[in-house]
């Protein structure tokens, strides 16, 4: 037992360092030291001597000293840092296992380490990690206790660790589903890295010529209902100025959105009217909230979104973190209202676009057709190509593209047509976001890749903004079904854990019909200074009372007349060469001050402590003194010895 | 129910843990969180149903001597059909205690605890403490199973061969002077408890239909009486170093195949021998308290060889009594 008891405590200890080092996040130095674990756990097991009580100790003091250097000038992180620090503790600690105390280390440790993977990474790997962890914890634990109380007896323990490691699988599962989520974020950063976009971005500049990759990297996965109209355009925000070489919003100013219980309401709307979806977004380095269009409802966790003229939505920071929100768009097209004059803006230098928007229109009776014509022209005329060369100076990428290369991305054909639209007196807009998607038929869900980035047009005809997009279809390889599959773990994993929220929890309650009306719960975000401080010291009284309620009984129990006579007695006794351990009762006690030399009096002592302490005899003032005096005979006798 | 070290320090990090929880809103945070809730219910729920239905049968070893091992048997009955695990058996009788790793559901283990009392005395038990902190040892709980009984603690039964042949000799001497004429050497008497099967006397068995023995020597020549001198005042260590020695010589003289009789201030038992009565006589030992004065059914005729066994010199005994051919004074040895 001691022996599976010493494997899985070097077990725990390489799970612990491992859930850190997979997070990637970490200096590959201080994983390679991480690894040092296996020698350490090698050599424990083996039965070799704990190293050099003085190496480990100068090796710790080094390690706090890197450490300080660490969060200052390396990874500049304290988070991180901690992290680092923990993977060297753990190697140190495997080379210097001797208490049972130790051991507890370990494990505490590894706990500490788990919860600091938890912030670095989001992959279903942790999930992985966790459940190994879980099994390990649990069976460790037992064989500790076992160990602890029976030494090496053998006890199969095969049947309580199963029973026991499934009980706490359920339990924790019951747990993670009921504990009321708040959104937090009281104090600390968050350390998880955000995706930086390559296609889709706030600006489109065609000055600065940079190879496009098509980055297969995830964006964002999304479940839909209730439309079928492919392709999907998964808006961002629109571009209302051109300046020949970048498109721009103009358009600053920015509505304040507040929810009520979570949900955002943007337009009335009728039910049964709209689509849904569920959009899971990996974090991202920008603050845009995207969506099928004629977005008129959003569900989310925060309290306050914002939206520009052009409806283009926004969170109040950018999505450090996964978020997840569902959004309802509407079926009926938007009214174009408002002010449209900035959306026929055109450069100066532009009027052969005007020339050739108005050769394709020329006959035709209205702005559909021509919106539309220029639309198919452009979808059948040009060849959509990421592969272009880098254009002389002079020479105008949106010019080049219409009459001379004839060859661009989507940019390319959504600033062609947004010109030309405008150079025949139609408003329109560039509207960057997604397109489309990987539909993976195991999930039912639609993956928005960063190669899924798009641009295309918004005109307004007959008073509605239209949505076109001259952007030939790209045939994209589909993904594999093992690709699939496994992302449809991550997604379950980021849909039923990383994103469970309260809002899970109210439907649960309500498929259940216990309430029916759910008792709101506001998300916890505090902004004043005040409060953080008045929560800071709510949890600073919690944890004293906490303290004092796990502390405080043993202090009266510890703080006995009898115990603490008999406690000084107890110290005392190492004069005579008796090495006291906690194992020894009382009696054991007494044999051995009686081998030493010690008179009845010891004996005596030894009893009426006994009578005191288990027996519940109480004693009075006099007996009390009495007692108080033959402690000190004892312990003059010891010294005498 | 008690939190250990271990205990404590687990749910202080558990709480910590919520904290950052609620901090951070990462649901990993949680799910770590509910990890450490999930093992704080199971440690609380199992060690309930750990200790549910157990049972406790408790004997103790006889003959018990004062500051010899002796042991007591518990039976630990697991009347669920779980097995329990690691149960910890401790009793107020003396601070030790026995470990049970396992016992099966509906079933029993059995265990002996060895007990060494200091001194003579019926020592009662009542409360046993079950204890356990199974499964992750972070919580201590106990149950207590109210067993009563008691144990005869004897007193302590020394070497006192030295004395005994001294003793045997003036004995033997003094019964055969007092021997009456034509008295046989040997009779036949029921068969009691000790006795060598050998000295079987088949054919008065047979005839009375239950097993006699035939004995060597007449009652009158092997008669001793042994007066215990429990007169108060006397010093504690000594009155029970009296009993003990005492208690010796009444186990030597009826393992000798004497015929003893015991007599206290306040008690005096009949003439007899064998086991059945040596531990007629141990019994009375074993409870006897010191008193003022000396009891009127104490004073009793001589007959056979008498000793008696006293504290010191300055004892009143010698005023009340002066029948003993024999007196010993414990002070002195």
């Amino acid at each position: 037992m001691l022996r599976i008891y010493n494997v899985l405590t070097a077990i725990i200890a390489f799970t612990g360092c491992l859930s850190i080092i997979i997070s990637g996040e970490t200096n590959p130095v201080f994983s390679l030291i991480g690894l040092g674990v296996i020698p350490g756990y090698y050599r424990f097991l083996i039965g070799k001597r704990p190293a050099n009580k003085y190496v480990t100790g100068t090796l710790s003091i080094i390690t706090l000293l890197i450490f300080i250097w660490d969060s200052i000038f390396l990874s500049k992180d304290y988070f991180i840092a901690v992290a680092h620090l923990t993977i060297i503790f753990q190697v140190i600690k495997s080379f210097d296992l001797k208490e049972p105390w130790d051991y507890l280390q370990v494990y505490f440790m590894a706990l500490l380490q788990l919860i600091i993977a938890s912030e670095l990474i989001f992959s279903i790997i942790f999930g992985v990690v966790f459940i190994m962890f879980l099994l390990i914890f649990v069976t460790v634990i037992i064989f500790s206790h076992f160990v602890r109380e029976g030494g090496d007896i053998k006890v199969d323990v095969k049947k309580p660790v199963f029973y026991i490691s499934i009980l706490t699988i359920l339990l924790t599962v019951s747990f993670f589903i009921s504990i009321p989520r708040v959104s937090g974020g009281l104090w600390g950063k968050y350390h998880q890295k955000s995706i930086r976009s390559v296609g889709f971005s706030k600006t489109i500049d065609f000055d600065s010529y940079g190879r496009i990759m098509l980055d297969p990297t995830v964006v964002m996965r999304v479940e839909i209902e209730g439309r079928k109209d492919l392709p999907y355009y998964w808006r961002g925000m629109t571009l209302d100025y051109f300046d020949g070489l970048v498109w721009e919003n103009t358009h600053f100013e920015r509505e304040s959105i507040f929810g009520k219980n979570g949900r955002f309401v943007l337009e009335p709307y009728i039910k049964d009217g709209y689509t849904i979806q569920r959009i899971f977004l990996e974090p991202m380095d920008n603050d845009v909230v995207f969506g099928l269009s004629n977005i008129i409802a959003i569900e989310s966790r925060g309290f306050i979104l914002y939206r520009d003229v052009s409806d283009a939505l926004f969170l109040p920071e950018k999505k450090g973190r996964r978020f997840q929100y569902i959004v309802y768009s509407s079926k009926i097209l938007k009214k174009a209202d408002g002010f449209l004059d900035d959306y026929l803006q055109i450069p100066i230098g532009f009027e052969d676009v005007k020339m050739l928007a108005e050769d394709l229109t020329k006959g035709l009776r209205n702005n559909h057709e021509k919106a539309l014509k220029i639309e198919n022209y452009l979808k059948e005329n040009y060849i959509y190509s990421l592969d272009l060369k880098e254009q002389d100076s002079g020479v105008n990428p949106v010019k080049d593209f219409l009459f001379n290369s004839k060859k661009g991305f989507c940019e390319h054909y959504a600033t062609a047509m947004v010109l030309m639209l405008r150079s025949i007196g139609i408003p329109s807009r560039i509207v960057t976001g997604f397109a489309g998607g990987d539909l993976n038929e195991y999930g039912g869900y639609l993956i928005i890749r960063q190669s899924h980035a798009h641009s295309w047009v918004e005109a307004v005809i007959d008073g509605f903004w239209l949505t076109f997009d001259p952007t030939p279809v790209k045939i994209t390889e589909k993904p594999s079904s093992v690709i699939l599959l496994i992302d449809m773990l991550k997604m379950k994993w980021q849909r039923y854990v990383i994103g469970y929220s309260l809002y899970d929890q109210k439907k649960i309650i309500r498929a259940f019909n216990v309430f029916k009306d759910f008792p709101t719960i506001f998300d916890l975000k505090i902004k004043s200074k005040s409060l953080h401080f008045i929560i800071f010291a709510i949890i600073i009284f919690s944890v004293v009372i906490i303290l004092f309620i796990l502390y405080g009984d043993g202090y009266k129990k510890r703080g006995c007349f009898a115990t603490r006579q008999y406690l000084s007695v107890r110290n005392k006794l190492g004069r005579l060469g008796i090495k006291v351990t906690s194992s020894l009762t009382p009696n054991d006690i007494e044999l051995k001050g009686i081998s030493r030399g010690l008179s009845s009096n010891f004996s005596n002592f030894i009893r009426l402590y006994q009578e005191i302490r288990f027996g519940g005899r109480k004693m009075n003032a006099k007996e009390r003194l009495e007692f108080k005096m033959l402690t000190r005979r004892v312990i003059k006798e010891i010294n005498s010895l | 129910m008690k939190l250990s070290r271990e205990g404590k320090r687990f749910f202080l990090t558990t709480f910590l843990i919520g904290f950052a929880a609620l901090n951070t809103g990462n649901n990993l945070i949680y799910l770590i969180f509910s990890l450490m809730l999930s093992l704080t219910v199971l440690s609380f729920s199992v060690l309930i149903l750990n200790l549910f239905r157990l049972n406790l049968k408790v004997s103790a070893e006889q003959p018990a001597f004062a500051k010899k091992p002796f042991n007591i048997f518990l039976t630990l009955k697991n009347d669920k059909r779980i097995p329990s695990y690691s149960i910890w058996v401790r009793t107020t009788l003396q601070d030790g205690r026995v470990y049970f790793p396992e016992v099966r559901g509906n079933s029993y283990e059995e265990k002996a605890m060895t007990v060494t009392c200091g001194r003579r005395g019926v020592y009662g038990y009542s409360d046993f403490y079950l204890e356990s902190s199974f499964p992750f040892l972070f919580l201590l709980k106990w149950v207590i199973k109210n067993v009563k009984g008691e144990v005869y603690v004897y007193p302590e039964i020394k070497d006192v061969r030295d004395f005994s042949l001294e003793l045997f000799s003036i004995s033997q001497d003094m019964a055969l002077s007092k021997r009456y004429k034509g008295e046989d050497f040997s009779f036949v008497r029921e068969f009691r408890y000790g006795d060598d099967w050998r000295k079987i006397h088949w054919k008065s068995s047979a005839k009375l239909s239950k097993i006699m023995v035939k004995d060597s020597l007449s009652q009158e020549t092997k008669k001793i009486t042994l007066i215990v001198d429990n007169l108060e005042p006397q010093d504690d260590e000594i009155f029970e170093k009296a009993i003990s020695f005492t208690a010796s010589l009444a186990c030597k003289f009826i393992d000798e195949e004497y015929f003893v009789r015991l007599v206290t201030g306040s008690s005096v038992t009949s003439f007899g021998s064998g086991k059945d009565h040596l531990f007629r006589v141990l019994d009375e030992l074993t409870i006897l308290k010191k008193q003022k004065t000396w009891g009127q059914n104490s004073f009793v005729e001589q007959e056979g060889f008498t000793i008696l066994v006293s504290g010191s010199y300055n004892s009143s005994i010698s005023n009340i009594l002066s029948i003993s051919d024999s007196v010993i004074y414990v002070e002195n040895i």
